[in-house]
């Protein structure tokens, strides 16, 4: 289940760049979800645990990820924090859904990202209300944001 | 401190949300580009200044993402009027008491204040099925933009108007025989101090009083001059939203 709460949340990593940088581990990088992450928010390929071919950049470190994909990664092996995904672009939306299915999982709001036409399952901490569209979504969670 | 000169603030950076942020700058005479994906109810910027980034090739371009006619194609597209059961302005002082009288008259309308911009979703969204009509400032609405723009897409019944303000429109009906008001319209921009209006909305509030003061259209911001509810001046002002039955 994909549990969100909107709007300010002290207790949620802001930054999420800044931890991503001061935390991440090579095995983060390398696994076969966040390859496929990688390649669909970035464009980009993982050579290996320190190098990905990005078509923009060239060869990168893993800290010149996006601040999107750097966030999703962070919310798959660090399930006891909160991050603050409003760095994230509606193309991780899904990502995150994905990662929903398997796990329960938290994340921090500050703007209405766009889950798409689908249904979902989604609880609003906010209001403990859980919601299945995006019309459901919007009229409750933009009243936090 | 920094004058004079445009500003990046990148995204990550929550300071931007707060009053000390915009206590801050507001006295400043210099251009910010702040990006977010938040809404910055502190400060008060125009939606036709929200812009996405498209990625092009290499390098991204910028587009503009909003007009000031949200939901309403551009005039010389409209098919089909708007005529709504409810009407919503964003404040509470003269431009809700020039609303209020024209719907009053009308007899089949409600015009409610929502009390500033941040309650406008709220009020919004308690009624879903009612077509409603939003009234608000557009030189300073651009942090309510995003919400409203996504319940609209489920919620076509409701409707947003965004002159830049009030006082633009009466600016801009001809009511007042001043050839200055001409380039005050056109371009803004050239004649705007930064450091001295924090939003194009005061701009046309400050030049709206100044232009009209010792005369019978004399205007204040909290009390409604009644001039402005006589049919005449009501019409020339109403005449720029034909498209909108009131």
């Amino acid at each position: 289940m994909l549990n969100i709460f909107y709007g300010n949340m002290p207790e949620a990593i802001f930054n999420t760049s800044v931890y991503f940088k001061n935390s991440y581990e090579d095995s983060w990088i390398t696994d076969s979800f966040a390859r496929e992450m990688i390649l669909d928010v970035d464009q980009s390929v993982v050579l290996d645990s320190a190098v990905i071919d990005s078509p923009v950049m060239g060869k990168i470190a893993p800290v010149t990820l996006s601040g999107g994909v750097k966030t999703l990664i962070l919310i798959k092996n660090v399930p006891d924090k909160i991050f603050n995904a409003s760095v994230c672009g509606d193309n991780c939306a899904k990502w995150i859904l994905k990662l929903a299915e398997h796990s329960d999982i938290t994340i921090n709001l500050r703007h209405l990202m766009d889950f798409g036409d689908g249904c979902f399952d989604i609880r609003i901490l906010n209001t403990d209300q859980i919601v299945h569209s995006m019309k459901e979504l919007v009229p409750i969670a933009g009243l936090y944001v | 401190m920094i004058r004079d000169s445009i500003v990046f603030i990148d995204e990550g950076n929550d300071f931007v949300m707060t009053d000390e942020f915009a206590a801050v700058i507001q006295s400043t005479d210099n251009y910010y580009v702040i990006v977010t994906r938040e809404g910055i109810p502190s400060l008060p910027y125009s939606v036709n200044e929200i812009y996405g980034i498209r990625n092009s090739g290499k390098y991204g371009t910028i587009k503009r993402t909003y007009n000031e006619f949200y939901h309403l194609y551009a005039t010389e597209d409209f098919r089909q009027s708007v005529k709504p059961q409810k009407v919503i302005t964003e404040d509470s002082n003269s431009g809700y008491q020039f609303f209020e009288n024209v719907c009053k008259n009308n007899g089949e309308v409600n015009c409610v204040s929502a009390q500033g911009k941040s309650n406008i979703f709220a009020k919004v969204v308690e009624n879903p099925n009612e077509k409603i009509l939003v009234i608000a400032d557009g030189a300073a609405f651009g942090s309510e933009m995003d919400k409203l723009m996504k319940y609209i897409q489920d919620h076509p019944v409701v409707t947003l108007y965004l002159p830049e303000s009030f006082e633009w429109l009466i600016l801009r009906s001809g009511l007042l025989e001043d050839n200055s008001i001409r380039e005050l319209l056109n371009q803004p921009e050239n004649l705007i101090a930064s450091e001295t209006y924090f939003s194009w909305e005061r701009y046309f509030t400050a030049q709206l009083i100044e232009k009209t003061k010792g005369s019978y259209l004399q205007y204040t911001k909290r009390q409604l001059n009644p001039v402005y509810l006589q049919n005449r001046v009501k019409d020339k002002i109403l005449e720029g939203m034909n498209w909108i039955e009131l």
